[in-house]
């Protein structure tokens, strides 16, 4: 057989290569020298000065979940949905040093967009600008402090991203009161929320639930990391249990989904928004609900994701500029009736 | 760092028993390459300088985005630019894979047309191929390695992921953080289904090939252009070299008598699958099932890693190895041996 050159194992390689390497080996710059080091957000620091006034810090029991945008002088701000909901009482850290209480005022389940209201007023609003944001121009997200958290550049034109399909991690079989739980998956929110094998899921979300086809359905406009009120009869005893949804591709010891995730943190929450400007920025998963602001200073996006190894993805001013009456209106309150 | 190629994991580390050649061809570039780190090519230091960079970034991508194309041959999809009107494709040789075979080209408004691949520097990840379909294409040129060097800027494009007429073709900033014959590092994000695409200075031209990634962003590698405009003669006559035969020793070169463990290791060390008998790996204590997770005070993010940090050493040069080893960590030391000498 002709042992083509494409069918060789790779690996089984001995180490054991060539003549020696020249000095240039040694010359390596390392990591030292890197697009968006210190010295090149430095740079940004006059473009972010008007901006780090609005954005706060967003805390749950002492651990900095998500920043936020102030998008109203009267404590309107708004940031990543998925971070904060449901997950504990919301502090905000506020650029002048005040810390105050945050309450989670409207959710937009399928951008991931939450607004906080906080008990102050005369704050340094942002305004969004709707800029072109043609793919090359620099971008920065802004923290509080004097340099941004990263830079990048706009690298894809704006677009839809599809939300994921959504699992609570159990294996169901017909059954005549609901669908058996026959398998538990330990890694997904059934397992983390008390889901046991042989309990018979009864209702979601105070709905009857009969079919698999169902349950898919009424997942269908929610999105990973959405906590799910699921019923289930074990023993004759009616529970009710939150169930926290998760992403049921890709999965994560794919190929794809290994490389996604080299070098670095990505966000639970990455994909359904309706519409993103994707950047290259490096930014960190709890640094989202930052402003992005292009190299003027304004402010075109809020951060929404860390989406995977190449992409930070950020809602375009104009989309958030739409949603804002309603977040504030009192609404889309999470847990409120309005909410489905 | 580690050296996962794109769409077709297998082969990697193969690469770098290769080109002795083009250190020879192309001597000066690399030299000036290490020497000349001190300075940045381009500042960033004031708003005026990113104003600058932007401007020119945005021209490359307007200049670029029409010649970047889906290349399409067996199941994989990765990415290619155009560089003649007659429709000359830059690829990595991983996407092309072999010779004379049919390709699909996408190019960013969705349009497909027909070609096949031509040949391959395997030990680079080279690969050409060209457009059959009648027309004139959009191109860019091909750069030289001028000014190719550590701190340099580069833009890279590509269609990550395969392509997506939503989002036709993504760019990535970054700059040069290492400068190989070889290989050109740089800090420009890229990811499966960019394999293959460009990687351009700030004038525009094609440097280098996008080739395979580490566990760092900062760790993204591409073929130089040197070894395209090199090969050119052998590639377009479909010409397939630079293989390296498996389990192939230089003699003389430096070793230790390891071979990798069959399977991807992303950024979790050197995984070992065996240790040949009387080697210096042996010699040092090294076992099979072994992870080296840093070898002479480098961090080691895979078997490829492990390659290229041996093959920088001279034979008898000491080094310490630190070890995962289920779950207590080992150092060792090792001294590095002479390939092919009965060591």
């Amino acid at each position: 057989m002709i042992h083509r050159f494409n069918r060789v194992p790779a690996l089984l390689v001995l180490i054991a290569l060539l003549a020696p390497q020249n000095a240039l080996a040694q010359r390596d710059r390392g990591s030292s020298r890197i697009a968006t080091d210190a010295q090149v957000r430095e740079a940004f620091e006059p473009v972010v000065r008007e901006v780090r006034a609005s954005v706060v810090e967003l805390t749950i029991d002492g651990d900095g979940r998500a920043l936020g945008t102030i998008v109203d002088a009267e404590g309107y701000v708004l940031s990543k949905a998925s971070e904060l909901v449901g997950r504990g009482a919301i502090k905000a850290d506020l650029s002048d040093g005040r810390r105050l209480d945050a309450e989670l005022v409207g959710v937009d389940q399928f951008n991931d967009l939450a607004m906080l209201k906080i008990d102050a007023d005369r704050l340094t609003a942002v305004k969004l600008v709707d800029a072109e944001a043609k793919l090359g121009k620099w971008v920065a997200c802004v923290g509080q402090g004097e340099s941004p958290k990263a830079v990048g550049i706009v690298s894809a034109k704006p677009r839809a991203v599809q939300p994921p399909q959504l699992v609570l991690g159990v294996n169901l079989r017909p059954h005549p009161s609901g669908l058996r739980v026959q398998w538990v998956n330990p890694d997904f929110g059934a397992a983390e929320a008390g889901v046991e094998p042989n309990d018979v899921l009864t209702h979601v979300e105070q709905k009857k639930v009969i079919a698999v086809e169902q349950l898919v359905s009424k997942l269908q406009d929610r999105n990973v990391g959405d906590i799910v009120e699921v019923t289930v009869e074990r023993g004759g005893e009616s529970l009710k249990l939150p169930v926290r949804l998760s992403e049921l591709t890709p999965d994560p010891n794919s190929r794809g989904e290994r490389m996604n995730r080299m070098g670095g943190q990505i966000s639970e929450r990455r994909r359904g928004f309706e519409r993103v400007l994707q950047h290259d920025a490096e930014l960190r998963p709890d640094d989202c609900g930052s402003p992005l602001v292009n190299l003027r200073g304004e402010v075109i996006g809020l951060n929404i994701a860390r989406a995977g190894r190449i992409e930070t993805y950020a809602l375009p001013s104009a989309l958030i500029r739409e949603k804002l009456a309603a977040l504030k209106s009192g609404e889309l309150k999470p847990g409120t009736p309005g909410d489905e | 760092m580690q050296a996962s190629r794109f769409h077709r994991p297998a082969r990697y580390g193969v690469g770098f028993a290769v080109l002795l050649a083009c250190l020879i061809a192309w001597p000066t570039g690399a030299a000036k390459a290490a020497e000349e780190v001190a300075e940045r090519p381009v500042k960033a230091e004031t708003v005026e300088d990113l104003a600058e960079i932007e401007r020119r970034v945005e021209a490359v991508i307007e200049k670029a985005a029409d010649a970047t194309v889906c290349v399409r041959a067996g199941g994989g999809s990765g990415s290619g630019v155009i560089i003649s009107e007659d429709g000359y494709v830059l690829t990595a040789g991983h996407v092309s894979s072999e010779p004379d075979r049919p390709v699909t080209f996408v190019f960013p408004d969705g349009k497909t047309v027909r070609g096949k691949t031509l040949g391959i520097n395997v030990g680079v990840d080279a690969g050409l191929a060209k457009i059959t379909d009648e027309g004139d294409w959009p191109h860019v040129e091909m750069g030289d390695m001028e000014g190719v060097e550590p701190g340099a800027w580069v833009v890279a494009m590509g269609h990550p992921g395969g392509f997506n007429i939503e989002r036709p073709v993504v760019a990535r900033l970054g700059r040069i953080n290492m400068v190989r014959s070889t290989v050109i590092r740089t800090d420009c994000t890229i990811i499966g289904g960019d394999s293959g695409g460009p990687l351009f200075n700030l004038d525009g031209e094609v440097v280098g090939i996008h080739s395979r990634i580490s566990n760092s962003l900062r760790h993204n590698y591409h073929v130089p252009i040197a070894q395209f405009t090199d090969g050119w003669d052998r590639m377009a006559a479909g010409e397939v070299w630079n293989r390296v035969a498996r389990g192939g020793v230089r003699p003389g070169g430096p070793f230790i008598g390891v071979q990798g463990a069959n399977r991807e290791a992303l950024g979790e060390g050197a995984a070992i699958g065996r240790v040949n008998a009387d080697s210096p790996a042996e010699e040092a204590g090294l076992r099979r099932g072994d992870v080296i997770i840093e070898f002479d005070g480098k961090p080691i993010g895979s078997f490829g890693d492990l390659a290229l940090t041996v093959r920088a050493m001279e034979p008898g040069d000491k080094a310490a190895v630190i070890v995962q080893r289920g779950e207590e960590q080992v150092e060792l030391e090792i001294v590095i041996g002479k390939a092919g000498g009965g060591e």
